[in-house]
């Protein structure tokens, strides 16, 4: 017991000294001016130079989010908006890799249909809208149908060039131990593309957010974008901020565990990380 | 005899790289392809090593002609090379087709050997261009060459790191009698390491001279007898 207890001890030590206190700094000093702008707000509102009824003061909107989470309803709304990003996000970045693979490493294909999507790109996402809801309807599948397009070409793009800018010089290294086809994309080409597959995969994911607000205000009866239609309907401008607040959140967390994987799996990169000091 | 070239030529759009080389590697030599950039050196090397097919004339090893990378034929090029998301131990093992127990502590031992020891787990990025150069040597080494082609391995390092690899090379040629065949452009770097040096002309690059250098090893870098060769070598290259 006491051995386990010292070692207990000694780790937390050690976990404090290597890494807690500058996380515990970082957090410190990145807090500092969104709660000065915190404080600000709350004082301007409560000394009445914001209306309530356009800007209501933080502690208001945190009370609306608990209440809200109260009455059950706030949970469906974030599993709603969640789910559509998640499914969308899974089948832009499926079909992105998969054709990002056939164009790369088959030049006819590239010849064939790159140039056409290439021009595809060029359509603001948005702008597929109105055919979607035509096509589709208001429903679930117009809505992932619109953010798996938005997701489907940062991660396309970000893919392709990854397959396409590989130095050749490692291609030969492969060559030169007679790796297979099959080792050379494993061994080689795989790892090498990694980065770049990173890199499209939290752009897309930043745009598949960005349309799910476009497909809920649109039309939907829930999810957060409908909370803030809702909002806009009822001049309630406690309800539009807690959902932006929550999409900031989410969007904050998603991004971040993405970035944390991007992290462990990338660590050979010789790139400096900004912030850390690494 | 390990390595011949009867009469080979290889042109790229057009423009004639090497012309008409006629070479025969022996084993366990030491042979240093030297002459001016541009020169073929390079071109010449990759045919040698089976990367590069497209040449008329023939290569062939151990009486065969060559048709792809083989083996038996290692090569370590100007840059490391090594895969930046493996480390110094998965890099060296990277060539080995069945790693087995024997394979693992050969992997050991020649860490130890080009003195990478404690070097192990270190990533690329972490390297010095000399240590990476070691690594890349090891790589080579480990699948157990016959021969082994070095593009100008040496030619991005400091003085010093240099001279220490030319000593390890000559350590591994004398412990496995490895035939070696380097191109470089640093005349002191042949007469320091080759039994023969093949010195090429420029444009298209045919052989002009080969000189054998019999004073026996380790040599001095400033001997006397070195530097009458080094004397008739620039007097070749006419600088």
């Amino acid at each position: 017991m006491t051995k386990e207890g010292q070692l207990t001890i000694n780790s937390t030590i050690q976990l404090n000294k290597i890494s807690v206190t500058p996380f515990l700094k970082h957090v410190i000093v990145s807090s500092i001016f969104p709660v000065i702008i915190l404080f600000v707000w709350e004082f301007l509102s409560r000394i009445g130079v914001f209306e309530s009824y356009q800007l209501p003061a933080p502690s208001a909107v945190l009370l609306k989010a608990v209440s809200l989470y109260q009455s059950g309803e706030l949970l469906p709304h974030i599993l709603a908006t969640f789910m559509r990003v998640l499914i969308g996000f899974g089948i832009g970045t499926t079909v992105a890799i998969t054709l990002s693979i056939l164009v790369g490493f088959w030049p006819l294909l590239e010849k064939l249909i790159d140039p056409t999507i290439q021009a595809l790109r060029q359509i603001p996402s948005l702008a597929w809208v109105p055919l979607f809801i035509l096509w589709m309807g208001i429903g679930e599948t117009s809505k992932v149908t619109m953010i798996a397009v938005g997701v489907f070409f940062p991660v396309y793009l970000n893919v392709l060039s990854g397959i396409v800018t590989i130095d050749r010089k490692w291609l030969e290294v492969g060559k030169v131990f007679g790796l297979s086809t099959c080792h050379q994309i494993t061994k080689i080409i795989l790892p090498a593309v990694f980065p770049a597959f990173f890199t499209g995969i939290r752009t897309g994911l930043g745009l598949g957010f960005m349309f799910v607000v476009a497909a809920e205000l649109m039309g939907a009866s829930e999810g957060l974008g409908y909370l803030l239609v809702l909002g806009q309907n009822t001049l309630q401008p406690d309800t539009i901020l807690v959902s932006i607040i929550l999409f900031a959140i989410i969007g904050k967390v998603t991004d971040g565990s993405l970035k944390l994987i991007e992290q462990r799996l990338l660590h050979w990169q010789d790139t400096e990380i900004r912030g850390t000091g690494k | 005899m390990s390595l011949t070239v009867e009469q080979l030529t290889r042109t790229f759009n057009d423009v004639t790289a090497i012309q008409a080389i006629d070479l025969t590697i022996h084993e366990g030599e030491i042979i240093c392809l030297l002459g001016k950039s541009g020169c073929g050196k390079s071109t010449l090397l990759r045919t040698l090593s089976g990367l590069d097919l497209a040449y008329e004339g023939t290569v062939s090893f151990q009486d065969t002609p060559l048709t792809g990378v083989r083996d038996e034929i290692g090569i370590v090029f100007q840059e490391p090379r090594l895969l930046p998301w493996l480390n110094v131990l998965e890099n060296i093992r990277f060539g080995l087709k069945q790693p087995n127990q024997a394979t693992i502590k050969r992997v050991d031992r020649f860490i130890n050997y080009v003195g990478l020891t404690g070097k192990a787990h270190l990533y690329p990025k972490a390297l010095s261009g000399g240590m990476s150069q070691r690594a890349a040597i090891a790589r080579a080494l480990v699948c157990d060459p016959e021969v082994l082609l070095l593009d100008e391995p040496f030619s991005a390092l400091d003085h010093f790191t240099k001279l220490e690899l030319q000593d390890l090379l000559l350590k591994i040629q004398g412990k496995y009698n490895t035939t070696m065949v380097m191109v470089t452009h640093d005349i002191d770097e042949a007469l320091y390491l080759a039994d023969r040096i093949v010195v090429l002309s420029s444009q298209p690059g045919t052989i002009q001279d080969i000189i054998e250098i019999d004073s026996p090893r380790p040599r001095t870098r400033t001997s006397r007898d070195l530097q009458q060769v080094k004397q008739k070598i620039l007097t070749t290259l006419h600088i």
